[in-house]
């Protein structure tokens, strides 16, 4: 187990011929303490909030105002995406406080399906909100000979968002690790504290970049 | 590095679920509050507009009806000022009026009661004139020897003293007798020997004086025995004065 190589996945066990990673069960664990606490916290959504529906409202209403300064229209119909992809970040890169628990976006698959779904949203985004034609066109302006370019950038930007991410959550988990094993049990705790604030800069880099990729889809602000 | 694609796959689906997880229980519970909140506020904003409005209508209604209390205030002082202008006129051209009738009746009244006076003043006057003439033509005889024989009683009825005195005063410096026309030779005569049998020695001499009237005065050195119509009419002045 020494040889393995700590950027590969951390196989659980096997559902049939599916191996199921650490990554995936945490993801799993998030999405059910999601559903519970949503379901517990908005059993009967009042005018009148109490205190956990007004801060969800907060959360909410706030990353929508977001949303809307950089898209400059109507946030809801893209809050389920952008809103999600925040939310799910902050839950994932905070995996790491967890004891036992490794954040799903310190492997590679776990930015890379993100990075995949932000792309793939965009040109659904772009499409319905300019038309196929009037979307592809796009990328022959300004000029058609930088269509290669154009195509190039959307990789790229798609790789580097996904590579972003996973080298800082990574390379934390990393840091974490090296201190453990250098210092001990307590010297790392500061270097936690900087993970949460890392990992919430994280998501917050990561929802506002894919934000201005399906604002540059739909012809909201140029990429 | 490698990449497992079974988790990538599962990653992709499993974020898929988180989305669809968000959306149903939370974003979409949100979204119904806030909108809720919303149309709320919207409601009540519309209507605070509306109460506005009605509050707006009513103080425009309130406006519109104090301006035309103001003006029918002011039309009905303008009327009350007419009124009042009118019934002043009528007073004053009344009271003008009754005042002119006052003073056309006081001056007839005093028009009246100025003839009546003078009227009665006349009749006065003629009761006094009559007086007069009455008291100084009704006490004895004015000429002749009536008038002789009563300023003889009158010298007899003198006390011995002022016959004594008059005699003295007539005998240095003599008696005068006036009478208002001039005597005959022999009424003259007659006075002469009456005045001298009562004044013996004093010289007598006859006047005319018309101022007397009628009648006669003898008149002393220092006094005046007086018989004549003016003496008369003197007395009987200072009697109607008395």
């Amino acid at each position: 187990m020494m040889d393995a190589s700590p950027l590969a996945p951390d196989i659980l066990f096997h559902l049939g011929p599916v191996p199921i990673s650490r990554a995936v069960v945490t993801t799993w664990a998030i999405m059910a303490a999601l559903a519970v606490f949503l379901k517990i916290a908005l059993r009967r959504p009042t005018v009148d909030a109490g205190p956990v529906q007004a801060a969800l409202e907060i959360v909410v209403t706030t990353i929508a105002t977001q949303l809307r300064e950089i898209l400059g229209r109507d946030p809801w119909p893209f809050l389920p995406l952008l809103g999600s992809l925040f939310i799910f970040l902050v839950l994932a890169n905070l995996a790491a406080v967890v004891p036992g628990a490794s954040p799903p976006t310190g492997h590679i698959e776990t930015p890379a399906a993100l990075a995949l779904i932000v792309f793939l949203s965009s040109h659904a985004y772009g499409i319905r909100a300019r038309g196929g034609a009037k979307y592809l066109r796009h990328y022959l302006e300004p000029n058609p000979f930088l269509l290669p370019l154009n195509v190039l950038s959307e990789l790229t930007r798609t790789f580097s968002l996904m590579i972003r991410l996973f080298g800082n959550m990574m390379s934390h988990e990393f840091v974490i690790a090296i201190v453990v094993f250098l210092a001990g049990l307590i010297v790392p705790i500061p270097f936690l504290l900087l993970g949460i604030l890392i990992g919430i800069i994280q998501a917050y880099i990561f929802t506002v970049l894919a934000t201005v990729y399906i604002a540059a889809a739909v012809g909201a602000v140029e990429a | 590095m490698q990449i497992d694609w079974w988790t990538l796959g599962l990653q992709t689906i499993n974020f898929l679920i988180v989305v669809w997880l968000l959306s149903r229980f939370l974003y979409q519970p949100i979204r119904r509050v806030i909108e809720a909140r919303e149309a709320a506020d919207r409601k009540a904003a519309e209507l605070a507009e509306d109460k506005t409005r009605a509050a707006e209508a009513a103080r425009a209604e309130y406006e519109a009806k104090q301006a035309e209390l103001a003006e029918a205030q002011r039309q009905e002082e303008a009327r009350l000022h007419a009124e009042m202008d009118s019934e002043r006129q009528a007073m004053l051209e009344a009271a003008e009026k009754e005042a002119a009738e006052l003073v056309s009746e006081a001056r007839e009244r005093i028009g009246r009661e100025r003839k009546q006076a003078l009227d009665d003043l006349g009749d006065q006057i003629a009761d006094l004139a009559r007086d007069l003439a009455r008291k100084a033509l009704g006490e004895g005889a004015l000429e002749g020897d009536g008038l002789l024989e009563r300023v003889n009683a009158r010298l007899d009825s003198l006390g011995v003293a002022d016959m004594d005195d008059l005699r003295s005063d007539a005998a240095g410096n003599g008696l005068r007798i006036v009478t208002a026309t001039s005597l005959t030779g022999a009424q003259q005569g007659a006075w002469r020997d009456a005045m001298a049998a009562r004044f013996p020695g004093a010289e007598i001499g006859f006047e005319t004086d018309a101022a007397i009237l009628g009648g006669a005065e003898l008149r002393f050195p220092h006094a005046v025995l007086s018989f004549s119509v003016a003496d008369r009419l003197k007395r009987a002045a200072a009697e109607l004065k008395g």
